[in-house]
């Protein structure tokens, strides 16, 4: 009755390769996790399209702002004004005077004077002035009164110089730089590595972004306003900007963004911990994504043609936070946020501000990255012993979905209430993979015993229906010479 | 007054251009850097020694004709700022300016929030007349590499550095250098070779207007695509090569004979008497005054037998198959597998080659075949090897 000796390796074998199969199933979703944590924390690879969804559709929003407004160059204050963008260093100054008379907090500006503004007129000027002079007509009543007219029209047309009054009196206008990248257009570095203030002291972190030089404002410009922050995205791959960089390393000095400058400006109280938290996965954390028109708006055309003593301006803008930047059709940058969410970069940093000082972040590297890593393998495990302990393949199919489906609450959870983003994928592969291990064995298996059972009745053949109370003569032996 | 401002000139031109003024007079050193007007102490609000110094900045200011504008901010405690009294203190230092001969339509006065905890202070920043973009950098140089406006104002240039449009730039025996133009393509400058940054302009769609003079040498192009009525030429005293395609070398020798090799796409060659088109894998040369001469194709890339791996504890010695038709071989070993850093170029009559005095390290190295009228022919495949003594 016992089956030939010859067979009983092969059985003996088969438990030791399943539970190996079963390991590299495991090994593969571990491995898989602890890839995505040394590339920088989940969302990995592969799940890039289902964190979009998630944060996107499930994730709580930022609820809509109070105190944020967004001051925008849109196609009305264009057509308004009468000017094509850029707009003159002249209009700027009105602009920001305009601005500083309504008080608020802070102004973050989007843009980067980079380059002055044209002086051939002033200079055309200057000569007609220096040619008055030394011909002494200056010295007579009518030309003393014409040079000094002219003085007067030359000084307010130093557009430069005027918007460099404009930021001073504004109090706490945050410039735009840029932090050259290669993927950053050609612009002029800046000389100086002080040039754009003092550098934050964040030890015992290597941000994200790197660059080689950083671009600013004018010095006139930059010595006026109350600080400068870099304008830089990081963009996915995909072209989707999943986190913002609030601080930027150029030749291992620490620069922040513009959203962890006005930060640092509304609220110096608190720099140390929104460093701190500025500094969260690499000084680059995932954003959560607020909610549709998330943001008040007031077009530029209003700030400079209504009145200055407006209730609605004042109540618009007295006290709030005010982001300047551009949303005119073509002329801004459209940033891609997850979930296809296309929105101006201006408002991208007013969000990560918000998401700042109310500790919105999301994390995924570091030790965030690490219990990824580890919850993957006590999923993994935990299925390991359920599934040897499973008596049926559907035993096993119950564990490995319930086990998914704890996965994904423990992941969506942490998401949503504590701001851990764990990489979801990995586990969901290993046990994919494990479970297949197991249905692909438990089928041999099954197929073994068919095998045995056919086997034995083929030696002991059952008669028909009405006759299975008759004795069934044994079959002969193998061999017999029946 | 006019006597002291031209005296103040000439104190200007000798002066090294960041560095306006000595130590010794009131400001402590004043230097001009990126914009800002640096002064060697910090400058008071008010007082005799700031006037002294406001004095000497006007001065330095108007030995820099470049300089359009000054601005002048007064960083005050709140405190001090209340009423316009911080404006009022800055524009009082403006007039010192406008008193030292500064014009008066290029000073202006600003009064932003001082530091926190900070005393109050004058700082004076200023517009030049905007700089001409650069048309190009230098993204790799070894060996002696310099650039500069003519022959005699060349200065060492290294890896990050700016060209403009009309310098020139130099490599010397052995040297190389790769420049990333403004357009994106990239020009490698192989020794011995003087090069002029041309026009270089870059219009809507992609359009691009790129002329660069190679006066001596060999350069080697890989241009960057371009939307329709671009040009890229490089000139020589005898020829132009006008890129139809995208990967070229141009030769200019000593005697007036222009090389052209065509390694990918299709390059104009157009001398003084006549023009063709070179397609890829072929040369053509114009000796001067005549017209180029029929395409001949390049040689092939040669096999590269030994070492194509491994570490060794001197440099091993470098084989690789016979080119048929090769005179003789250029054999280029570098620090990195791109050949833009660490260069070092031997020539070798056969097929293999001793390699002196090689680092420790990793090195590159790939061989190609010239032929007799000195046509290089394409590379071979790029191998490694260490150096662990």
């Amino acid at each position: 009755m016992s089956p030939p000796a010859a067979t009983e390796p092969v059985r003996a074998s088969h438990p030791r390769r399943l539970t190996l199969l079963r390991a590299l199933g495991a090994l593969v979703g571990v491995a898989l996790a602890g890839v995505t944590a040394v590339r920088g924390g989940a969302p990995g690879f592969l799940e890039r399209g289902l964190y979009d969804q998630a944060v996107s559709r499930l994730l709580p929003e930022v609820p809509r702002s109070a105190d944020l407004v967004l001051v925008e160059v849109d196609d009305r204050a264009l057509a308004a004004l009468g000017e094509r963008w850029p707009l003159s260093r002249a209009t700027w100054a009105r602009a920001f005077r305009a601005l500083a008379a309504q008080r608020p907090a802070a102004v973050a500006v989007d843009i980067i004077f980079d380059q002055p503004g044209s002086r051939d007129a002033l200079e055309l000027g200057e000569d007609v002035l220096e040619a008055l002079r030394a011909s002494g007509l200056a010295e007579q009543p009518a030309g003393a009164a014409l040079a000094a007219d002219l003085e007067a029209k030359l000084h307010a047309r130093d557009g430069d110089a005027r918007l460099a009054e404009a930021l001073s009196e504004g109090g706490g206008v945050i410039l735009g730089a840029a932090a050259l990248t290669d993927d950053v257009p050609a612009m002029t570095p800046l000389d100086d590595d002080g040039a754009l203030g003092t550098p934050l002291s964040l030890a015992g972190t290597t941000p994200r972004l790197q660059a080689r030089s950083m671009a600013g404002s004018i010095a006139p410009l930059r010595m006026a306003a109350r600080g400068s922050g870099t304008l830089n995205m990081l963009v996915d791959g995909d072209g989707v900007i999943r986190r913002y960089p609030y601080v930027v390393d150029v030749g291992g000095r620490t620069w922040p963004s513009l959203a962890l400058a006005t930060a640092l400006y509304l609220m110096p109280e608190r720099a140390e911990s929104l460093m701190a938290l500025a500094a969260t996965d690499e000084g680059a954390p995932l954003m959560r994504l607020p909610s549709p028109d998330w943001m008040p708006r007031v077009s530029l055309a209003d700030v400079l043609h209504a009145d200055p003593g407006s209730v609605g301006l004042d109540l618009a803008l007295r006290g709030k936070t005010v982001f300047v930047g551009v949303t005119a059709m073509g002329l801004h940058g459209q940033s891609t946020l997850p979930g296809q969410v296309a929105v101006p970069g201006v408002e991208i940093h007013a969000f990560a501000l918000d998401n700042l000082r109310s500790y919105r972040l999301l994390r995924s590297s570091g030790l965030v990255a690490g219990a990824g890593v580890l919850e993957t393998a006590v999923v993994l495990l935990a299925f390991a012993l359920l599934g040897r302990r499973a008596r049926t393949l559907g035993g096993v199919l119950w564990a490995a979905l319930s086990l998914g489906l704890v996965h994904l609450a423990l992941v969506g959870w942490l998401a949503a209430d504590v701001g851990w983003v764990l990489p979801l994928l990995p586990a969901w592969a290993g046990l994919g993979l494990m479970l297949a291990v197991d249905a692909v064995a438990r089928g041999e298996e099954l197929g073994r015993q068919r095998d045995a059972l056919r086997r034995l009745f083929v030696r002991y053949p059952q008669g028909a229906s009405g006759s299975l109370a008759a004795p069934v003569p044994p079959e002969p032996p193998p061999g017999s010479g029946q | 007054m006019k006597r002291a401002a031209a005296w103040m000139m000439v104190l200007g031109l000798v002066a090294p251009p960041a560095l306006a003024a000595d130590t010794g007079e009131p400001c402590g050193g004043v230097r001009f850097e990126g914009g800002r007007i640096v002064t060697g102490r910090p400058l008071a609000p008010k007082g005799p020694e700031t006037e002294a110094c406001l004095q000497h900045v006007a001065a330095a200011l108007q030995a820099r004709p470049a300089i359009r504008s000054v601005t002048l901010a007064a960083r005050l405690p709140d405190a001090e700022r209340l009423d316009g009294q911080g404006i009022a203190v800055a524009k009082a230092a403006a007039e010192v300016l406008v008193a030292a001969g500064v014009p008066r339509t290029r000073v202006s006065a600003v009064a932003p929030p001082a530091v926190p905890g900070e005393p109050g202070q004058l700082q004076l920043a200023y517009v030049e007349r905007p700089a001409q973009p650069a048309v190009a950098r230098v993204r790799a140089a070894s060996g002696d590499v310099s650039a500069g406006p003519a022959q005699a104002e060349l200065r060492p240039r290294t890896m990050g550095d700016a060209l403009y449009t009309g310098e020139l730039l130099l490599t010397g025996p052995g040297a190389h250098a790769e420049l990333v133009l403004a357009d994106g393509s990239t020009v490698r400058v192989l020794a011995d070779s003087l090069v002029r940054l041309g026009t270089l302009e870059l219009m809507a769609n992609l359009r691009r207007k790129v002329q660069l003079e190679l006066l001596k040498g060999t350069v080697e192009t890989r241009v960057a695509a371009g939307g329709d009525g671009s040009v890229f030429e490089v000139r020589t005293r005898g020829a132009v090569a006008g890129v139809r395609g995208t990967q070229f070398r141009f030769t200019a020798q000593e005697d007036g004979v222009t090389r052209l090799e065509t390694l990918e796409g299709r390059v104009g060659f157009i001398a003084k008497k006549g023009d063709l088109d070179v397609v890829g894998g072929y040369g053509s040369r114009a000796l001067p005054e005549g017209p180029p001469e029929p395409p001949r194709p390049l040689l092939v890339a040669p096999t590269m037998v030994d070492p194509r791996d491994g570490t060794f504890p001197v440099a091993p010695r470098l084989t690789w198959a016979s080119v048929s038709g090769a005179r003789r071989y250029r054999v280029e070993v570098a620090r990195t597998a791109d050949f833009a850093a660490g260069v070092r170029t031997y020539e070798a009559r056969g097929a293999e080659l001793e390699v002196p005095d090689l680092g420790e390290g990793k090195w590159f190295w790939r061989v190609l075949a010239v032929d007799a009228d000195g046509f290089v022919g394409f590379p071979s495949k790029i191998f490694a090897f260490d150096v662990r003594p």
